[in-house]
């Protein structure tokens, strides 16, 4: 039998959420789960037919509120943020395209309720080949990135590079989307910027002068 | 309209057709056998999780099987919703590096107790559930430039590469140049092998080729 989850089940204290520094931590838990969920919805379906001739992943509403969702379930359940895992492309690396691959998934990890021990025992050297291998499955997008036009290489590369270099994907995805915009605006090609990227990469840079702020202040 | 469902919950070749309905998966254009096998491979990519979530949790206090079960449910209970909400071939669970913000800064650093930041936690998903419903994730999806798409693939997979080298310990930390090459041991020749075996599968048109290559270098 599993062991008991009454110890963290429903164990939620809101007398603090309406504090200060409770609500911008609040609001850093958002930053970091919305890009990462996105970058890796957006990511792992690209060059799928998951993805349509426009760039868009179908459903991605649909996954994005069972993301939402999980996140509070989770909460009460007794465990930080639910979040969806960028380990999904080793599944669609090996032909997963239905929520059939996702249905596998979560019957696993039932199973693994129960007969935890067993599970437990993959080494994280076993894994290392087909994580690499997802690598170099996924590395294949870069194609599509016109490098001739050094206004998308630049943020294109920017992503890669800052995307492992601080081992974040969010962070990635945010240096790339301010980069795009600078890089646009500062050409005069002002009407390839859409409005929403303006305020996305807007509320990015502010948040990063934020952080500079409060890091220089002792925070 | 009662006797209809009755009887597709009767009839076992209906009843699997609901299912594959409800998932999204339609058996002339997909193979059943591919779909199991993506997802157990998956779930064993990201079966650490089961370990090391509660190894980091339990530095607040909580209860260690308590958060095993917590981590193990909370990943099942996310991955059914998106087989069904999305129909996609999407898994979830309590993701790293945010599992340790919760530990390290909201608990030891700031000082809230873990029922605290489990409450912080939970209003996150509200705020989430109320920006989906309201489209403005969407719009930030949609804002996204083409090629930044394209990027944001590839580089998640270096970075996926990176943690699985970086977890057998082929690649080390290292005070001087930040990185480097560890030494080769046990662990990290198996790691290497396990990268060419998977290789030498995929090429050999092996079906389930990262699977069997997770088993093999077990």
């Amino acid at each position: 039998m599993p062991q008991s989850i009454a110890p963290t089940f429903l164990q939620m204290d809101f007398s603090k959420v309406l504090s200060g520094d409770m609500i911008l931590t609040i609001l850093v838990l958002v930053f970091i789960d919305i890009f990462n969920t996105i970058g890796t919805l957006i990511g792992a379906a690209a060059n799928t037919e998951m993805m349509d001739e426009a760039g868009n992943v179908k459903n991605i509403k649909g996954a994005m509120m069972a993301d939402a969702v999980a996140t509070s379930v989770g909460a009460m359940c007794g465990t930080s943020t639910v979040t969806t895992f960028v380990e999904s492309s080793a599944g669609i690396a090996e032909g997963g395209r239905t929520g059939m691959t996702a249905l596998s998934t979560a019957f696993f990890f039932f199973l693994a309720l129960f007969l935890s021990p067993l599970f437990l025992l993959i080494p994280s050297a076993a894994t290392t080949g087909a994580l690499v291998l997802v690598g170099v499955l996924m590395l294949s997008s870069i194609k599509d990135v016109d490098l001739m036009d050094i206004s998308e290489a630049l943020p294109s590369f920017i992503t890669v590079l800052t995307m492992v270099l601080t081992y974040n994907i969010a962070e990635g995805m945010a240096l790339g989307l301010i980069s795009y915009t600078l890089v646009k605006v500062f050409t005069g090609r002002f009407n390839q910027v859409s409005i929403t990227l303006y305020i996305v990469s807007g509320l990015l840079i502010a948040r990063y002068v934020l952080q500079a702020l409060n890091v220089s202040a002792g925070i | 309209m009662a006797l209809l469902i009755i009887h597709s919950l009767i009839n076992h070749t209906s009843r699997m057709q609901f299912l594959y309905r409800l998932v999204g998966f339609d058996p002339t254009k997909y193979n059943l056998r591919t779909e199991l096998m993506a997802g157990l491979t998956t779930f064993l990519t990201m079966g650490y999780i089961l370990a090391v979530n509660p190894d980091i949790l339990s530095a607040t206090g909580m209860d260690k099987g308590a958060v095993f079960t917590a981590t193990a449910l909370a990943s099942a209970i996310g991955t059914l919703l998106i087989a069904f909400m999305a129909k996609l071939p999407f898994a979830q669970a309590p993701g790293m590096g945010i599992n340790a913000f919760f530990a390290f800064t909201l608990c030891l650093t700031m000082g809230y107790t873990w029922q605290q930041s489990l409450a912080a936690v939970f209003i996150e998903g509200i705020i989430f559930i109320v920006l989906t419903a309201f489209n403005v994730r969407e719009r930030i999806v949609n804002c996204i430039p083409k090629s930044l798409r394209f990027a944001i693939s590839a580089g998640i997979g270096f970075f996926i590469a990176f943690v699985g080298l970086k977890n057998s310990g082929v690649i080390v930390a290292n005070e001087a140049t930040f990185v480097s090459l560890g030494h080769f041991n046990a662990t990290s020749s198996v790691a290497c092998l396990g990268i060419i075996l998977s290789a030498v599968l995929m090429k050999l048109r092996v079906r389930g080729a990262l699977f069997y290559s997770i088993i093999i270098s077990r």
